[in-house]
């Protein structure tokens, strides 16, 4: 006998500036079941207080008082995503979903669960290309990056974002047994997630493993057998591990000195910090590059982060619920037009009806090439069945997030619901409404 | 006694470390010599060409600007070579490396100027570039055309610092790579594959063949393993695999992973010959991996010019030649394809460069220069060796044409096309029909260049090359009402828009070519691309493959636009695709 399933369901959204909190309410027979999507901020709403994010913990906690919270995804370890997961000291999940790349056991050049080879990327910066060691080096890395940006720079916040987190990792990992923690994977299954939530399909789209990735890389045609030798030679590289390892010492060397603490290169030779006037062209265009490189840097570690985000699609009879987290462009192309199951993904994908939009409403985590087409059910207000969208965001914190195109088409072919939305005094989360359709 | 006027010698001999300091002899670092264009330079050093600032933008460190060492007596000479092989001074010192990097990007510029017979401008208009030796901690090493600049990274080891200032190639390649942009500012525009990968072939073969013209570095290589004589048999590619020449590439390469241009020497010379690679765009598409096709097919024509010039056409199988020879003899050889591979830039299109151009160049460069030439067969080896590796003169031929349409040189003043753009465009204008020139098509003399060199038969010939382009904004609309040329009389071919292109997106199609005058002032050789060439249908679908296409699609905008092409088009414009 089929287990019987929600007959009302809800989202509440959490205005938490930029990050995300959502809490999703399935209504069963004699009780109310609650999934939470993420808690963290990395820029809070405009004129609130620094005691914001306790207000909004104290506000979930009495929401949750309400039912049993079944589940808490953290789609990705952001800042904007976990951080404030330790204002809620007592929570108790059942299950615990997190991406693969999260595995507290994982080695650090671990390509992921799931079958097929045990194959190393060859492209370094790749963002579906991080393995959880990587991701480690590359995190502290953009640790060192924010201390050489300073805190005025436009990439700042990210770089802070894509800072290591150890208080809410460790929260989370804490939160239920280790039986109970699904690290999820592109195609797999979230069975402890399933097994709380009876009469809801989950399906997981996404974040692909390492491995996944490799196999529709396909290897340069030739015919000598140092092969890979070659190719990390062009890209003056020994292996991955090499380059996050080297930039992370060559940015925090830049970040000591830019603090005042650097090691010379050359202790004996005369030397001085005060650049006379004949040298100040070059020397200011080099500092900025060098600004550039670790802003550089700091944008592939946050797509990297961004693309480990766990996508579910959650199936209730015929309702269909998106969230994405922050997965961009490079996660939505394997799993719409490079996974094994793409035509299946992109048919069910086409029947969302309700879409969390991602990265807060950056353009490539909703890319037009790819996810945007595949939407079916967007139209005019007059549609029926009209496509929701819900977008939990503040401007001005990353750049051009939210894109001003995709917010626009987001109004115009969906029911929007933002935080950027006027509420009454005091409400902290706004109600989104899902119509179940059996 | 009446004190004796200084008279500045044309040239410096001065030692250079002659690959990197992991190639050791007894203990020191192996050294070369090279002849350096003499001049009194600044601390820096500074001079008029080449300007060393070191500072270090990790460290936000600048070290006090090294001076020149006197180097006016056996003695001071010796002193500095002593003080340059000790691994130890090095590791402490930075005046020597600025010195070191000073000397080697010098000594690369003086074979430019000497194979072009005239000065060499920097692509980014300014006379002095900077060389910063010490740049950042960072494995790598770039010319920066927006900082005037030559950085140079370096990377801390657990037991040794790595430096990219002190491997040759490394800052042969570099120059190299300012040297060419100089010469042909819009190689580095997104074009085809092949002018893509040319700037990186072009850089290799410059940091390959600086190595390989000091005879004592090649003689003492080749010598410390092969006492014995060379048998003509084994003068091959595999013979030069197994050589020190590049297995000390290796050697760099595992220590340091910065720019061991040596490696591509090695890595070139993996590539047997087929013609496979330059038609398989999938595998050898990539610049990097392109310009390997270029590098290997120059390589084995130099392998094939080297065993020529050591055992003649009739070569025994068991002939042998001692390996002092063999050395000298390579270095010789290196000498000349350096000279030729630079010399043939000026006979090479301004734009859109194929590899089967650069052929014709080669040889039309290398007539002018060696009408006959039965020591080394060096057109001879160049053209089987491009054609082993697929590369064809094709339509074109192996020479570029002399204009035999009836020019119009009527109020033309042969003094005035030396150094004047606008004598020059007048002469344009006045034969545009002839010379094949686009009329709508804006028209621009970009530069005028008069040289000097030696001719076949000993005398100094004045020469002038000047390059002009065209260029023709149209709408995708436009687009399809072009009609190309097809090479043959009365026939015209329809351009193809390139996929995805809007009826109201612009694009511009581009052309051009290069004027050399003899000293009579007469044209000698046209270079051409032009703009209604059966190229262009080709060069617009290379640019929408890559997304090239639409406005701001210059060198500035290569690399950044590479990440942004598949999928995400919520913002058209690239100053918006930088965000987010």
């Amino acid at each position: 006998m089929a287990a019987k399933g929600p007959t009302n369901a809800k989202l509440w959204v959490y205005d938490v500036g930029f990050g995300d909190c959502l809490l999703l309410e399935l209504t069963y027979p004699g009780q109310t079941r609650f999934v939470l999507f993420d808690f963290g901020t990395k820029g809070l709403p405009s004129g609130a207080g620094p005691r914001h994010m306790q207000a909004v913990a104290d506000a979930l906690k009495g929401k949750l008082a309400e039912g049993e919270l079944v589940a808490v995804v953290a789609t990705h370890r952001h800042r904007d995503h976990i951080a404030s997961f330790p204002l809620l000291p007592r929570l108790a999940p059942r299950v615990v979903v997190q991406p693969w790349t999260d595995k507290p056991s994982a080695r650090r050049d671990w390509t992921g669960p799931g079958p097929g080879p045990g194959v190393r990327l060859r492209r370094l910066q790749d963002p579906l290309g991080f393995m959880p060691g990587t991701l480690a080096a590359a995190q502290s890395a953009s640790e060192h990056a924010f201390a050489l940006l300073g805190d005025d720079h436009p990439m700042a916040a990210a770089a802070k974002n894509n800072q290591e987190n150890p208080r809410a990792r460790a929260f989370l990992e804490k939160l239920c047994p280790a039986s109970r923690h699904d690290y999820v994977f592109a195609g797999g299954r979230a069975k402890n997630l399933e097994r709380s939530l009876p009469g809801v399909k989950i399906s997981v789209l996404g974040p692909p493993t390492v491995k996944q990735y490799a196999s529709i890389l396909r290897p340069p045609k030739r015919s000598s057998a140092d092969d890979d030798e070659h190719w990390l030679w062009l890209a003056g590289l020994t292996d991955e591990w090499a380059f996050w390892h080297r930039a992370e010492r060559a940015l925090a060397s830049a970040a000591e000195a830019h603090q005042g603490r650097g090691r010379p290169l050359f202790p004996r030779a005369p030397s001085r910090r005060a650049i006379p006037p004949e040298g100040r062209w070059l020397v200011e265009r080099m500092s900025r590059e060098r600004r550039d490189a670790a802003s550089a840097l700091v944008q592939v570690v946050d797509s990297a982060l961004n693309n480990t985000s766990v996508i579910l699609l959650l199936t209730i009879g015929k309702t269909r619920l998106l969230f994405s987290g922050d997965a961009e462009v490079e996660a939505w192309k394997w799993a719409l037009c490079d996974a094994p199951d793409h035509r299946q993904t992109r048919a069910a994908v086409g029947a969302t009806d309700l879409y969390k939009v991602g990265h807060h409403g950056s353009w490539n985590a909703t890319p037009r090439g790819t996810l945007w087409p595949a939407f079916g059910k967007k139209g005019g207000p007059g549609r029926r069945g009209r496509m929701v969208s819900v977008l939990s965001t503040k401007p001005g914190t990353h750049p051009s997030v939210p894109a001003p195109a995709l917010l626009r088409e987001l109004k115009q072919s969906t029911s929007l619901y933002s935080t950027r939305a006027r509420r009454p005094k005091g409400q902290l989360c706004i109600e989104v409404p899902i119509r179940l359709r059996k | 006694m009446p004190k004796q006027r200084f008279v500045p010698p044309n040239a410096l001999p001065i030692p250079i470390i002659a690959q990197d300091p992991s190639i050791r002899v007894g203990g020191n670092v192996l050294l070369g010599e090279v002849e350096i264009p003499f001049e009194v330079t600044a601390p820096g050093p500074r001079g008029a060409r080449v300007c060393v600032v070191d500072y270090d933008a990790s460290d936000r460190r600048l070290y006090r600007p090294a001076r020149m060492p006197a180097l006016d007596s056996p003695r001071a000479i010796a002193t500095y070579r002593k003080r340059l092989a000790d691994p130890r001074a090095l590791a402490r010192d930075p005046a020597l490396h600025a010195v070191n990097a000073y000397a080697t990007s010098m000594a690369v510029l003086g074979r430019f100027e000497r194979a072009l017979g005239r000065r060499i401008g920097w692509g980014f208009g300014g006379h002095q570039i900077y060389l910063v030796p010490h740049a950042f901690e960072e494995a790598n090493a770039y010319y920066s055309e927006g900082d005037h600049a030559l950085l140079f990274g370096y990377l801390r080891g657990e037991k040794k610092t790595v430096f990219s200032c002190l491997s040759h190639d490394a800052v042969a390649h570099e120059v190299g790579h300012a040297l060419l942009d100089g010469l042909r500012d819009r190689y580095t525009y997104f074009s085809s594959p092949d002018q893509a990968a040319f700037h990186e072939a072009f850089a290799d073969l410059v940091a390959i063949f600086s190595v390989f013209t000091m005879v004592p570095v090649v003689q003492r290589l080749l010598g410390r393993t092969w006492r014995r004589p060379v048998v003509a048999r084994e003068l091959d590619r595999e013979w030069l695999k197994r050589t020190p020449l590049t297995s000390m590439a290796e050697e760099l390469g595992h220590a340091t992973s910065i720019a061991p241009r040596r490696g591509a020497l090695r890595v070139a010379l993996r590539l047997p010959p087929s013609p496979t690679y330059y038609r398989d765009l999938e595998a050898f598409g990539e610049c990097h991996a392109r310009a390997e096709i270029l590098v290997a097919a120059v390589l084995h024509a130099f392998l094939a010019m080297w065993k020529h010039a050591l055992f003649g056409a009739g070569a025994r199988p068991r002939q042998t030649v001692p390996v002092d020879v063999v050395a000298s003899e390579g270095a010789a050889l290196a000498e000349r394809v350096l000279m030729m591979v630079i010399r043939a830039i000026d006979y090479a299109p301004v734009q859109d460069l194929q590899f089967s151009d650069f052929l014709t160049a080669l040889c039309t460069a290398d007539r002018e220069v060696y009408p006959g030439d039965e020591k080394y067969r060096a057109r001879e080896c160049f053209t089987e060796a491009f054609a082993s590796f697929g590369i064809t003169a094709g339509r074109r031929g192996l020479y570029w044409e002399t204009p035999d349409a009836p020019l119009s040189y009527d109020h033309i003043h042969p003094s005035a096309l030396r150094h004047d753009p606008n004598e020059v465009f007048r002469f344009l204008w006045q034969n545009r029909r002839l010379l094949g020139l686009y009329e709508p098509a804006y028209t621009r003399v970009t530069s005028v260049r008069p040289c000097i060199r030696r001719g076949s038969d000993g005398f100094l010939v004045n020469e002038t090359v000047c390059e002009y382009v065209q260029s023709l904004t149209l709408t995708g609309r436009e687009l399809g009402r072009v009609r190309l040329e097809t090479g043959k009389p009365g026939r015209r071919a329809k351009l193809e828009p390139p996929p995805g292109l809007g009826k109201d997106d612009e694009v511009t199609l581009r052309g051009g070519g290069v004027l050399l005058f003899d000293e009579a002032g007469r044209l000698k050789y046209h270079v051409q691309n032009r703009i209604l060439s059966p190229r262009q249908s080709e060069r617009l679908a290379s640019l929408a493959a890559a997304g090239q296409l639409g406005p701001g699609a210059g060198p500035e905008h290569v690399f950044a636009r590479l990440h942004l092409a598949a999928g995400t088009r919520w913002a058209r414009s690239p100053a918006v695709r930088k965000g987010r």
